[in-house]
């Protein structure tokens, strides 16, 4: 990539989170922030490298971070400035988004660069051998760090580590050697030179160079001086060919040497030397997403289970109309300080059933279970079942049958959750008119004014771009499943707006002229919809929306999901109707229009895995196909990435030859305790650009009945009795 | 074994606060606002059962320093549901540390047969206790501990003013992991622990218990 690559934006950070309509409170600075504060405890120091992976100074180490880590590192050197994020996505497996900047190193231009690693652990340490560990770094990018290693890191002793290491590429370029791998096949001797392909060939993966011409030997080793200080010396296979040739580096020596400091919170600190010249320093944060702030939370205690004879309406005869009324009262009133909202409610027999709209608690079996308490401290003793219904707006998802008895001797079981999970039922909703509505439900209509963000990142002039401002965020509906809905937005500090970097697309430029849209609009219609949600059958859920769908694009939007109850698999099709809104975001519209549209298949792995397969057109009018993988913790932190690739050439996309992008969501509850269903999510894009591009519809069905599905409440049972 | 008691006089003013109106700056306002450092207005459920003079239960949190008055919200057989101020809860199972609740500790629940019946039974012997945390994930995890219970021979304590004869109960467990020592002041005739100090879990470790006389 020259320096030239132009200004690149995050797609406007769509909040995953938005069951409820009104509520999209984007606070992300804040809670950036915050993640940096959050959570004590992070357990050993772990050093990491100028690469932000697991390592010495310059040189990795065959050590990775603890599962589900994550690890923020910036440090800079001489011209060199790195920023890198890496994920501990497996146990044995990590991976590295790096941005970077050399000053002056296309003179007068300077380099941005956007790496990924990967680094596989292939045995870990025991008493018998060290820990051994193959990595790519820059694999996908262009070139600049690209190198390959294979390392083996051994504990000597109660402080001291040794490393030593083959290195291929960046990290051969001292005391290199003929590829041992040429004896394998002859291809291996000689490194095609992967940086010369400049903007056409980047993000490319470089298959053909991985572990190819020669190699050189790195080692190390890393001393532990107290629990939180240690030193680290190594030998550098990297002689900083490039940035030498260019004068950007005195190299004088080989060792680099590395002094780091870790804070308990999970921070560090390092001073680092690199060629026997060149001073350099780090901070990096590391945490892990499967502890949050509060374990067992912070919410307010749940009601506790009594006999049924004890129940508020214990003696009461519910196929009196005024008792039943009473009793809805009653439930609707409880329910309500539960943060959930009593929606139907419906007596056969002994069996009650209540339909609920949750509000607060993002862990849904908690919402259940909190519905369930309430039902068994109100309903006459007669009733024996309960039928919880939870419902997205408006629209019936799944049926939770407990057993009275069963919540009751459980509540207090060492193994209640699991043992009540076993005597409950979770079944498909049923297709349900409004015949047992409460009075008075709708129409219902909400508003929420907040703060709002949107970033644009990696444009050579500013790296990161800001729009902050208010959103004021209308919802009205009239019956079930329908709603109208209004984002409208007022930036207050916009620096996108001062980007001066033109599209150069030769695709319809479908997101490549976000900064027109930035600088040409004011107060913005970031959404205007009319949407209708139902649910058409067994395990069959649909949508259709329509209007100013989302800030580049309106049209018209249809989708049905075929969602099993108890299923890992959903299936999804969705065809829309697209034409470009006017860059000052009001109601007018320009000429270009498409019929765009997918088929998704849905899937969890288990473990939190979920991937996500998505084929069909998109709207540069391209067919193709993205591929999603997410890691998703119990707790609804979610770290993932995606790729897509179409019909347009890696020529005719650009800078970064197919579109790709890492994303995460944050959950509010774990960072302060408190149940909430407010969240703050974020897509990051190298390179935005208009191949691949899809619309951004409001509310898809998958993410909107996902969370009261089977596998979802099984999930999260272990808080039915919070 | 030493119990870091309260500030008995802050206690007793305490303890004469109860029912009358809730101010801030009332002695029981204050001790139960320090049981929670964030602690904001006290929840209606808690209004409720103060107005109803409910029974108290002086609760401390040894590593956190701090301590309060919780209330009965339902005694339902051995369980006891005891409210704090701002929503927490613990439950205590005849007088036994079983579960906590929005104290920011994941103890979702325990099996406290085996101890119980040494405990209350003022014999020596080994036990198993089983306790189930949530962790950072929303994971039911049972941690078990084996346990050994001791008999220390009959205390007099000081109750609030009231000298009570108890026996002193201990109960040193451990897991791979973890370790920690319970102790019990029991009464012989009622067979009713009335002052205890108990682990409840790695988050906020342990708790002192102290029953109030009516």
């Amino acid at each position: 990539m020259a320096a030239g690559c132009e200004a690149v934006h995050v797609r406007a950070p769509m909040p995953e989170i938005v069951r409820d309509r009104a509520k999209c409170l984007r606070i992300g600075v804040v809670w950036l922030a915050g993640m940096m504060w959050v959570l004590a405890g992070m357990a050993q120091p772990q050093t990491l490298s100028t690469y932000g992976t697991p390592g010495l100074v310059d040189m990795p180490t065959a050590r990775v971070l603890e599962d589900g880590a994550v690890a923020l590192t910036t440090n800079r050197y001489g011209n060199t400035v790195r920023n890198s994020a890496t994920f501990q996505v497996l146990p044995r497996v990590y991976g590295t988004f790096r941005y970077s900047i050399i000053r002056d190193f296309d003179a007068p231009r300077d380099r941005f660069d956007r790496s990924f690693d990967l680094h596989f652990q292939i045995a870990d340490e025991t008493p018998g051998r060290p820990a051994l560990a193959l990595g790519l770094r820059d694999f996908g990018g262009t070139g600049v760090l690209s190198s390959e290693y294979l390392v083996a890191t051994r504990t000597v002793g109660d402080r001291l580590t040794g490393t030593i290491g083959l290195g291929w590429g960046r990290l051969a370029q001292r005391g290199a050697f003929r590829n041992p791998l040429a004896v394998v096949a002859d291809g291996f001797e000689d490194r095609p030179n992967t940086g010369a392909g400049g903007i056409s060939t980047t993000g490319q993966l470089d298959f053909g160079a991985w572990f190819q011409g020669p190699a050189a030997l790195f080692a190390g080793f890393e001393f532990q001086a107290t629990d939180r200080l240690s030193l680290q010396l190594e030998y550098s296979s990297d002689a900083y060919d490039a940035e030498t040739s260019r004068g950007l580096i005195d190299i004088d020596s080989p060792i680099n040497v590395g002094l780091n400091f870790t804070y308990p919170s999970g921070s560090s600190l390092r001073a680092f030397v690199i060629g026997g010249t060149e001073v350099g320093l780090q901070y990096s944060h590391v945490f892990n997403p499967k502890r949050r702030r509060s374990p067992g939370g912070l919410d307010e205690a749940p009601l506790p289970i009594p006999d049924r004879r004890a129940a508020i309406q214990a003696d009461m005869d519910l196929s009196d109309r005024a008792a039943l009324m009473s009793a809805r009262e009653t439930l609707q009133r409880l329910l309500a300080d539960e943060g959930i909202t009593l929606e139907a409610f419906r007596v056969d027999g002994p069996r009650a059933t209540v339909r609920i709209q949750n509000d607060r608690y993002d862990v849904e079996a908690q919402a259940i279970g909190r519905t369930a308490r309430v039902m068994a401290s109100t309903l006459p003793g007669n009733i024996d079942a309960f039928v919880i219904i939870p419902q997205v707006f408006g629209v019936p998802n799944s049926a939770v049958t407990l057993q009275r008895d069963d919540m009751r001797a459980l509540q207090t079981d060492y193994d209640g959750a699991w043992r009540l999970l076993a005597r409950s039922r979770i079944g498909d909703a049923p297709v349900m008119g409004r015949a047992d509505e409460v009075p008075g439900l709708y129409p219902k209509f909400s508003y929420g004014l907040a703060p709002y963000t949107a970033f644009s990142f990696f444009d050579p002039d500013e790296p990161v771009r800001l729009d902050a401002g208010a959103e004021l965020a209308l919802s009205f509906a009239p019956m079930p499943g329908l709603s109208f809905d209004a984002v409208l937005r007022r930036p207050i500090i916009s620096t996108i707006d001062d980007a001066t970097r033109q599209s150069d697309s030769v695709l319809p430029r479908v997101r490549s002229n976000a900064v027109l849209y930035a600088q040409q609009s004011d107060f913005e219609i970031n959404r205007l919809t009319a949407e209708y949600m139902f649910k058409s059958g067994e395990n069959l859920f649909g949508r259709v929306t329509g209007g100013y769908l989302e800030n580049m694009f309106a049209g018209l939007s249809g989708e049905l999901l075929w969602y099993p109850i108890d299923s890992r698999l959903a299936l999804g099709a969705e065809i829309n109707y697209a034409r470009q809104r006017d860059f000052d975001m009001l109601l007018g519209l320009q000429d270009y229009d498409v019929i765009t549209g997918h088929a998704s298949a849905y899937y969890e792995f288990g473990n939190g895995f979920v991937g996500q397969l998505d084929a069909g057109r998109y709207l540069a009018g391209d067919w193709g196909a993205t591929f999603g993988l997410d890691r998703e913790f119990n707790n609804g932190f979610r770290i993932g990435g995606y790729f897509t690739l179409t019909d347009v050439s890696f020529d005719d996309f650009g800078e970064g030859s197919f579109d790709k992008g890492i994303r995460f969501t944050v959950p509010l509850s774990w960072l302060t305790g408190k149940p909430s269903r407010v969240g703050y999510s974020q897509v990051i894009q190298p390179v935005l650009r208009d191949g691949g591009a899809r619309l951004s519809v409001p509310n898809r069905l998958y993410g909107v009945t996902r969370d009261y599905r089977a596998q979802n409440l099984s999930n999260g049972w272990g808080r039915v009795f919070r | 074994m030493t119990i870091r008691t309260p500030v008995i006089a802050l206690m007793l003013l305490a303890l004469m606060a109860c029912g009358t109106a809730i101010e801030d700056d009332s002695a029981i306002g204050q001790s139960v606002a320090a049981l929670r450092r964030d602690a904001p207005d006290f929840v209606p459920r808690f209004i409720t059962l103060l107005q109803a003079e409910a029974p108290v239960l002086q609760v401390g949190f040894v590593d956190l320093g701090t301590n309060g008055n919780l209330l009965l919200e339902r005694q339902d057989g051995d369980f006891a549901y005891w409210l704090s101020p701002d929503g927490g809860q613990i439950v205590l199972q005849s007088g036994m540390l079983h579960s906590t609740r929005g104290l920011g500790e994941g103890l979702l629940a325990s099996d406290l047969s085996e101890p119980l019946a040494l405990v209350l039974g003022l014999r020596s012997g080994w036990s198993d206790r089983l306790h189930t945390y949530l962790d950072g994930e929303d994971f039911a995890i049972t941690r078990t501990y084996r346990c050994r219970i001791d008999y220390e021979g009959p205390r007099r304590i000081d109750l609030l003013g009231r000298p009570v004869d108890t026996v002193l109960m201990r109960e040193s467990c451990r897991s791979l992991d973890q370790a920690f020592v319970n102790v019990y002041w029991v009464v012989p005739s009622s067979r009713t622990i009335v002052l205890s100090r108990q682990w409840a879990g790695p988050e906020i470790g342990p708790v002192s218990t102290r029953v109030v006389p009516r």
